[in-house]
């Protein structure tokens, strides 16, 4: 489960965040939508601990890691998170991805060849391992980066806008396999893009952003029976 | 690394980098005779002689920086720009020059003009062609420094989104497009290299010192080594320190926010044809070549002699160039581990206390070699650190002030080309700070940090100005070796020493292809 009350974020004197409350229940999925520069994106990097709220509280799976003097930093939140530019390092194997990412989280050797060997199952990778980044295509790189993100076993699942720059149908295949974790696999998601299609693919709640609030906000019950053009009339002036 | 241990290490190494000029301030301000400190600083009113070698130092090192840009510039924007013949050969070839210390260039050009090559100084009018002038030193540091202008203009040429220029070659045509956009988008790569040339001028002893032009910094040699006096040798370098420090503020202006790394780029398409003008562009590219690298090979290899020189520089010099190798591999591991502190922390650190840092590590720069060389005895001359002043220690800490700062921008300059980002997914699979820079950051940084290792073993090997106030008697290096040769008139074994030490400077590259092997891809997602 992912909560977020209140969370203000400030570059410098200018307010990013204004007060962000939003809810994404446990197993559940929350597609936050904006035009750029609504910071959908800080919301993501607040909850991931990479950048630093000034007032405001996070808690990921009840654990208040964000707020009222605490603070978790970024490598002890378990969330995974897979990066608008994805992130992969190119000096890195696909397979020392996930044994970096697995660190000693599981020490017997077995069981860790077994997840490892069950990540590519589950993004569909088998037989890529040794490959680096590079010599990987559009959409397997996509799926290495989820793939790292839950690597560390990590429940919570944070997406910035990774499918952004894919054509049609490997979009349509991702959002397929982010969908099937969820559904399967009991992973929470906050899903942050800037199109209506892929909030809608998420098939979870819907929350749209504007100037740094949350100006419309459906549950997933509510979402599903949501049009393309009642989300847009959310947007308001960004979407003309 | 550990998050909160960072600044620690940075700070401890900016330490040993400003301890020498925190010594020189206080030995300039108190002294080494007790004098009162207000009475102390009539020395700096300038006499008539003073200001007559500071005007001739700035005139030296203005100079030099002109000649550098006007031989140096061109080069880039050709190899960036233009459909060069051979683009990628002369790429490779430009940061040769830097493998030969200026005193080399002083000492061959010395030679040469004075009858080493027979007819060389004929061919001009009586008296034009001194290289004991002002303007013999300019191209002598000009052909010296110029490929700091290449390589930084070419880093900034190559930074540039090539749609800026194609837009306006679109819309105006090639010279509109050059004079408009292009030259004013690299002007602060084209004004901060100049700057450093003119530092790099401004501060060198030695060259002065073989071409017998008189410079500010003989002034501070001299209340060393003639009068003995410490702390008016400290409070004469004042001057020098405070120009530096304006000069790398206007660097510091001019450069925010910009790298002066970007080699990645191996020739883009052209955006400028040369048609007729390429026989006279291919000359453009080879004179720095010609006149920084091969004519002072040549010219070397032809003084050198016969085997029996060579036979005997071996013979005497060669414990010096061991000496001089050792010496430079282990500054070298000193020099990269602390800048690399600096340099981690200068890119990802934070704070008031960062911005310190960086200009603060920038002051040795501005600081002559003779000046760094005497404020290291004022700070190990004492018995508690005898053990530092006695042996290697001393000389290794005193490279580490004088060329650490220059090694920082190195491989801070790598650092800022790793994405924060794959820093970041590194910390989000749980793993800490210190998996995370030994797996992440440093594979991903280690051609910078090769690189930084490289070129701080290549100065610390030709360095003379603070090896020849600092090396304990008896282990001297191969540069104080040439300088004595210099000095007894030896000119074939100043040529065979000279093009020993260039051997061992070159030799690392040798190893560069095997080395890359083990280097990571660039980054092509």
């Amino acid at each position: 489960m992912i909560e977020t009350e209140g969370l203000v974020v400030t570059h410098g004197k200018h307010a990013v965040l204004g007060g962000v409350s939003l809810r994404v229940p446990e197993g559940g999925a929350c597609a936050l939508l904006g035009s750029s520069g609504a910071g959908k994106t800080t919301v993501l990097r607040a909850v991931a601990g990479l950048v630093r709220p000034v007032a405001g509280t996070v808690r990921l799976n009840g654990r208040l890691v964000s707020g009222n003097g605490q603070w978790v930093p970024p490598e002890s939140r378990n969330a995974g998170m897979v990066f608008q530019s994805l992130a992969l390092w190119p000096h890195m194997t696909a397979r020392q991805h996930l044994v970096f990412a697995l660190g000693r989280k599981v020490k017997d050797r077995a069981a860790r060849e077994e997840r490892i060997q069950g990540l590519f199952t589950a993004v569909r990778l088998t037989g890529l391992e040794n490959r680096r980044p590079a010599a990987l295509s559009g959409g397997e790189r996509q799926r290495l980066a989820i793939a790292r993100a839950l690597a560390s076993g990590s429940r919570l699942l944070l997406l910035d806008e990774p499918f952004s720059s894919l054509d049609e149908p490997l979009r349509i295949g991702l959002s397929g396999l982010v969908r099937g974790l969820r559904e399967s696999g009991g992973v929470t998601i906050l899903h942050v893009t800037h199109t209506v299609e892929d909030a809608l693919a998420t098939g979870g709640g819907i929350a749209v952003m504007r100037q740094g609030r949350i100006v419309a906000e459906w549950d997933a019950e509510a979402a599903r029976v949501l049009t393309k053009q009642e989300i847009l009339s959310a947007f308001g002036r960004d979407a003309r | 690394m550990p998050a909160r241990k960072l600044p620690w290490a940075a700070w401890f190494s900016a330490l040993l980098m400003l301890l020498p000029m925190l010594a020189l301030v206080a030995g300039a301000v108190t002294g080494t005779e007790g004098a009162a400190p207000l009475a102390r600083l009539r020395l700096l009113v300038p006499a008539s002689r003073q200001t007559g070698l500071l005007a001739n130092t700035l005139l030296l090192s203005g100079g030099a920086a002109l000649f550098a840009v006007l031989l140096g510039a061109p080069p880039a924007f050709l190899a960036a720009r233009s459909d060069l013949p051979a683009k990628r050969f002369f790429r490779r070839l430009f940061p040769l020059p830097l493998l030969i210390p200026p005193f080399i260039h002083a000492i061959v050009w010395t030679d040469c003009l004075g009858g080493g090559i027979p007819g060389l100084a004929s061919l001009f009018p009586q008296g034009a062609l001194s290289v004991h002038s002002l303007p013999g030193g300019m191209l002598v540091f000009a052909f010296a420094y110029s490929p700091f202008v290449t390589l930084i203009v070419l880093a900034g040429l190559e930074g540039l989104p090539r749609e800026t220029e194609e837009s306006a070659l679109l819309a105006r045509g090639g010279r509109a497009s050059f004079f408009r956009v292009t030259l004013p988008l690299v002007f602060p790569q084209l004004a901060c290299s100049s700057i450093l040339v003119f530092l790099f001028t401004m501060v060198n002893f030695e060259v002065a010192d073989i071409l017998r032009v008189r410079v500010y910094p003989l002034e501070i040699f001299i209340h060393f080594s003639a009068y003995y006096n410490e702390g008016d040798a400290a409070l004469l370098t004042l001057p020098l320190v405070v120009s530096g420090m304006l000069l790398l503020a206007v660097q510091a202006a001019l450069m925010r926010n910009k790298s002066y790394a970007g080699l990645d780029s191996r020739g883009d398409a052209p955006l400028y044809f040369l048609g007729r003008f390429r026989a006279l562009a291919v000359f453009c590219c080879a004179l720095p070549l010609l006149l920084g690298l091969f004519f002072p090979l040549a010219a070397l290899s032809a003084a050198s002699g016969g085997p029996a020189v060579w036979a005997k520089v071996l013979d005497t010099g060669g414990r010096a160039l061991w000496n001089s190798v050792g010496l430079a591999l282990a500054a070298a591991t000193v020099i990269t581990v602390c800048a690399l502190a600096v340099a981690f922390y200068l890119e990802r650190g934070k704070g008031p206390l960062k911005t310190l840092t960086d200009f603060s590590t920038q002051i040795p720069l501005g600081v002559p070699g003779v000046a760094l060389g005497i404020a290291s005895i004022l700070v190990y001359n004492r018995k508690c650190l005898d053990f530092v002043y006695t042996s290697h220690a001393a000389v290794v800490l005193a490279f580490l002030s004088g060329i650490g700062p220059f090694i920082i921008r190195i491989i801070a300059a790598r650092i800022k080309k790793v994405d924060r980002e794959l820093e970041e997914a590194g910390l989000l699979a749980g793993r800490g700070g210190a998996a995370v820079f030994i797996r992440i950051v440093l594979p991903l940084a280690a051609p910078g940090i090769f690189s930084g290792f490289y070129a701080a073993y290549a100065l610390c090997l030709a360095n003379l100005g603070i090896a020849l106030l600092l090396v304990p008697p008896g282990s001297e290096t191969a540069p104080i070796a040439i300088y004595n040769y210099m000095h007894y008139g030896a000119k074939d074994a100043v040529a065979a020493l000279s093009l020993l030490l260039l051997a061992s400077a070159a030799a690392p590259l040798a190893l560069w292809p095997l080395a890359r092997r083990f280097l990571p891809e660039a980054e092509s997602d």
